[in-house]
């Protein structure tokens, strides 16, 4: 075991290991960082950049320094991330790949090019909904799909007193291939879905939420769970517009698009899970480094899941490749052996040959005065059985 | 009462689309320029508004908004001297083409500029209420629905009013009739023009700020209201204000009672637009809103840029296949990863090949390679894959079986004009990828598929071989398909069906053979890409992600010919290989792509291929290659 609950025990950057002079370790990233999706790339790249620049800047891990390079790839080029992959692979001869935003739909093509390299791919709270996109070589720290199957119905029952629910969620196979997990665990747990609305895409939640939560409400919905956290948002200000006070449940990540989009008129209403990463408020040393070294090397960026997200997944690496070295056979090993593990900014990680989705448990969090409040947490409740 | 709820839904949301359909339309109406930019317009103005409220505090909703709006018509007035000045006498294609470019620059624009001074948040600050309601009966209806109905219902109203009873509108109605008489009347087209443009990125830019609160503001937040502001404007022909705004209110309103209807009907609201399009199209609504003078008009030069036009070179088979043996022998020079790089840079000369049989040959502009390409892709996952066909058997079945389903498009293109063509492609597009593309049977319901490669061409340089000898030889065989009689019928039927058909040509045949020849070309790269992936799904084969970036890099090197095709790939994806490690000159290439779109389209519509055809001319000082005003002696007197 390498790692124990609450001992914190995960290489941070402030850690210095060793020392003398060591070969520099490469790290790869592929991410979408032009044109209309930089949004969603560039908070990772450069947290990731942030936490290496702080983690060489006390010594590296063991004497190693880190290195990134990062390659552009939009959210759904899959060739273009497979070349960009093979480059790191090939030309740069990078280690590992880390914190690729793009895992689920670009990286359909890479997983199998990895896995026959045997190179490592270390993913922070990436999103996914279903363990399809995982291999022998592809470790993430979210909660697998069948956690949240089984999580939603649970997080029904403790926090409502709903018997009939609205199911709602966006038409796309990462969120629709849970559902054949999802509605039986609701049933086991003796809470009917009374109405389920399939949203084509994130950006019709703006014109068809309205409509979806009338419809809802029509058909006897006492609560509505949401497996998209832009439909739960913009789902629940529609509900407001209603005067509807339905109890929202669902998986949204905490970030200020909650707050800011939503903010009092979500007040104890949203429940919300945040994809195994801990509760931005939670007061454990690594935490707190986190933020100050975000706010000292990533001036103006959000703390936000992508970006705590980014910083899980390098402490992660970070952490093992302190006990193994640039050795990726050690490494792979040594990522399964992790059980456990408390980073100390996320939930419990908990590896294994069978089991690449690491976390085994949940913070449930609401908001509160147009702020994020913790309810309770980790909760583990187990998986739904396949 | 449920039912009335809806209705009021829909208007709300219908009001936007009509607000960003009006703009549409008058930019048609006056210039002939179907902006498939303009939703782009209204996302830049939105960071503009948003920008302006999270640093200026103490800004009061109002002013920000009055910024807003005069940055937009001034965004407008600037895309009127910069990018439709220059192609101002082109044909509607050309601008629709411009028009893609435009929208790659914004986004692209948008995006890196905001990364650099940090995207604003959602303010919280609405112009109405985000959760007040007003009850009527049973009913609760959000108030800031009614204010976009009344906002988007005056502003179109007013522009009606503007076209029907002022002096300008007489100008703009006179401009889009008979130019030249306009002109000669003493109109100043510039300063209508650019009256237009910035009354359009007006409207576009209040859109923007209205409809934002209400959703998550990225470049891309408002991509999805392009299509169905195009519906809205289609509903009037391009050219009626009145019927844009009861498109628009319509459009929202049969939307919002999808969302409420039972399954499947509900299930049709993601074809509701593209399907509203092609319908549209195919009835030939602009016939009760235009006439044929008007139309005509507007269409601009048919030719597309009469007298830029030369000759280029298309390359004789022999150097092709010359080509093809001196690649081979490279090949196994390359590293596996060049070689991979090199055999996706030769699949996609074949999808910019397929391109210039249909558009560069045939005339017709098609927006959908990658459609196609995606129709191939599948294919070999379920004749390779799922029944075990050997390669070799299933890249031609793939191409082949491809033919009969871009024939259901090619008979309906039949009846188009050119602009409606490209306009229905986007739709067909659209339409396959919410039907097709997401069928278990077709493509795994959208999952991944695995189609490995045989084992005796498992590495990259023996798979890669493969790759330049099929691709090598289909651009020979085009080659010396377009020295062939029916390869010049092609062409002819293009410049001048009327000609054609005097000499014996009959225009519907070669532009169905143009079609299904392009078919089979992006079906068999479609197939191969499928093998050098191994993994894929079809996100890969989506409109915005592969069809556009085709169509870029056949115009850039150069549309007439298969040359171009192949340099065009080269610069998209194996130059851009070279410079990936400089990320100044990746953001270059993608804003840079758009922008060189409209450079091209407005300098140089041979692209690059053909500007190397003038040099080479210029330097050598010899005869032209091939000579199009051959074509009618010869395809006439070869009967």
């Amino acid at each position: 075991m390498i790692g124990a609950p609450g001992t914190g025990g995960a290489r941070t950057p402030g850690t210095v290991v060793g020392s003398g002079s060591h070969e520099t370790i490469a790290l790869g990233t592929v991410l979408p960082l032009q044109g209309g999706q930089r949004n969603w790339g560039e908070p990772v790249l450069r947290t990731t950049q942030a936490f290496i620049d702080e983690t060489n800047a006390n010594g590296g891990i063991n004497g190693h320094p880190l290195k990134l390079i990062a390659y552009n790839a939009c959210l759904t080029c899959q060739d273009e991330a497979l070349q960009a992959v093979r480059r790191l692979v090939e030309q740069d001869h990078v280690f590992a790949i880390v914190n690729t935003y793009v895992e689920v739909v670009a990286f359909q093509s890479v997983i199998d090019y990895l896995n026959k390299a045997g190179v490592p791919l270390i993913q922070g709270a990436a999103e996914s909904q279903t363990s399809a996109a995982l291999s022998p070589v592809n470790f993430v720290t979210a909660p697998s799909g069948l956690f949240w199957a089984r999580e939603l119905p649970q997080m029904v029952k403790r926090f409502t007193t709903a018997t009939k629910i609205g199911l709602t969620y966006v038409d796309v196979p990462t969120e629709t291939n849970g559902l054949k997990y999802l509605r039986p665990e609701f049933a086991r747990a003796g809470i009917t879905i009374v109405d389920e609305e399939n949203v084509a895409a994130e950006e019709d939640a703006v014109t068809n939420m309205d409509s979806i939560v009338t419809r809802m409400r029509a058909r006897g919905a006492q609560a509505v769970v949401s497996t998209n956290p832009v439909l739960l948002v913009y789902g629940r200000l529609a509900a407001s517009r209603q005067n509807w006070s339905a109890k929202w449940v669902g998986l949204a990540a905490w970030s200020k698009l909650v707050t800011d989009a939503c903010g009092h008129t979500c007040d104890n209403s949203l429940i919300t899970e945040t994809a195994g990463l801990s509760f931005i408020n939670r007061n454990t040393p690594q935490m707190n480094q986190f933020k100050a070294v975000l706010a000292r090397r990533f001036p103006g960026g959000e703390i936000s899941g992508l970006t705590l997200g980014a910083w899980v997944g390098m402490q992660l690496t970070s952490y093992v490749l302190a006990e193994t070295g640039p050795d990726r056979s050690a490494f792979l090993r040594a990522m399964e052996r992790i059980r456990n593990l408390d980073l100390g900014t996320t939930a419990p990680l908990t590896f294994g040959p069978d089991r690449h989705m690491g976390a085994t448990a949940d913070m449930i969090i609401g908001l509160q005065n147009g702020d994020y409040v913790p309810i309770a947490g980790p909760v583990n409740y187990g998986e739904a059985s396949s | 009462m449920i039912w009335l709820q809806y209705a009021v839904f829909g208007l709300g949301v219908g009001a936007i689309f009509a607000l960003l359909a009006v703009g549409i339309v008058l930019v048609y109406r006056a210039t002939g320029m179907l902006n498939f930019a303009h939703a782009s317009i209204a996302t830049a103005a939105a960071y503009v508004n948003f920008t302006l409220l999270e640093r200026v505090q103490w800004m009061p909703v109002g002013l920000a908004l009055a910024i807003t709006v005069v940055f937009g018509a001034l965004l407008g007035i600037a895309i009127r001297k910069f990018v439709f000045g220059p192609i101002a006498g082109t044909s509607q294609v050309v601008k629709l083409i411009v028009s893609f470019g435009l929208a790659g620059v914004l986004q692209g624009a948008v995006g890196l500029i905001w990364s650099r001074i940090g995207t604003p948040t959602l303010p919280g600050h609405s112009l109405f209420s985000m959760t007040s309601g007003i009850k009527i009966g049973a009913a609760t209806i959000p108030s800031q629905r009614i204010a976009l109905l009344v906002i988007g219902a005056a502003v179109a109203l007013g522009l009606t009013l503007l076209l029907k009873r002022t002096e300008f509108g007489m100008c703009v109605r006179a401009l889009a009739q008979n130019p030249l008489a306009a002109r000669l009347a003493g109109v100043d087209e510039r300063r209508v023009h650019s009256a237009v443009w910035a009354i359009a990125g007006a409207t576009a830019a209040l859109a923007g700020v209205l409809i934002i609160p209400f959703g998550v503001l990225t470049p891309l937040s408002l991509s999805g209201f392009q299509i169905k502001s195009l519906a809205a404007a289609l509903v009037g022909g391009f050219a009626s204000l009145p019927a844009a705004l009861a498109g628009g209110l319509g459009l929202g309103v049969v939307q919002e009672m999808l969302v409420g209807a039972p399954a499947p009907l509900n299930g049709l609201r993601s074809v509701l637009a593209t399907g509203l399009v092609i319908v549209l199209l195919f009835a030939r609504i602009e016939r009760r809103f235009v006439s044929e003078q008007e139309a005509r008009a507007l269409e601009g030069d048919e030719r597309t840029l009469a007298g830029k036009w030369k000759p280029v070179p298309l390359g004789s088979p022999r150097a092709w296949l010359a080509g093809t043996v001196i690649l081979a022998l490279v090949f196994f020079g390359l590293s596996g990863f060049w070689a991979f790089v090199a055999g996706r840079t030769l699949i996609y000369a074949l999808l910019g090949l397929s391109l210039v049989v249909l558009t560069g040959w045939s005339g017709q502009v098609s927006l959908m390679p990658g459609t196609f390409a995606g129709i191939g892709a599948a294919l070999a996952w379920i004749l390779g894959t799922k029944l075990g066909f050997p390669m070799p058997l299933v890249l031609p079945l793939a191409a082949l079986a491809t033919i009969p389903i871009a024939g259901i498009v090619g008979v309906a293109a039949l009846r188009l004009r050119p602009l409606y063509l490209a306009v229905a492609t986007v739709a067909f597009a659209g339409l396959f990828e919410e039907t097709l593309f997401v069928q278990h049977w077709f493509a795994n319901s959208g999952n991944a598929m695995s189609v490995p490669r045989p084992k005796w061409i498992a590495g990259d340089h023996v798979f890669g071989l493969v790759v330049v000898l099929i691709v090598g030889a289909t651009f020979a065989a085009t080659a010396a398909f377009g020295r062939t009689r029916t390869g010049r019928a092609l062409r002819m039927a293009r410049d001048n069906e009327r000609a054609a058909a005097s000499a014996g040509v009959n225009p519907t045949k070669y532009r169905l053979i143009g079609f299904a020849l392009s078919a089979a070309y992006a079906g068999l790269a479609g197939a191969l890409l499928a093998y050098l992936l191994g993994t894929f799904s079809m996100a890969t084969f989506g409109f915005l992600v592969l069809s556009l970036t085709v169509f870029g890099l056949a115009t850039v090197g150069g549309i007439r010919t298969p040359i171009g095709a192949l340099v065009g790939a080269f610069i998209v994806v194996y130059l851009s290989e070279v410079f990936r490690a400089s990320a100044s000159v990746q953001d270059w290439v993608f804003t840079g792509t758009g922008a060189a779109i409209i450079a091209v389209m407005a300098y140089s519509p041979d692209g690059i291929a053909g500007m190397l055809a003038r040099f080479k001319r210029h330097s050598r000082a010899v005869e032209p290659p091939v000579v199009e005003t051959f074509e009618l002696a010869e395809a006439s007197g070869g009967r």
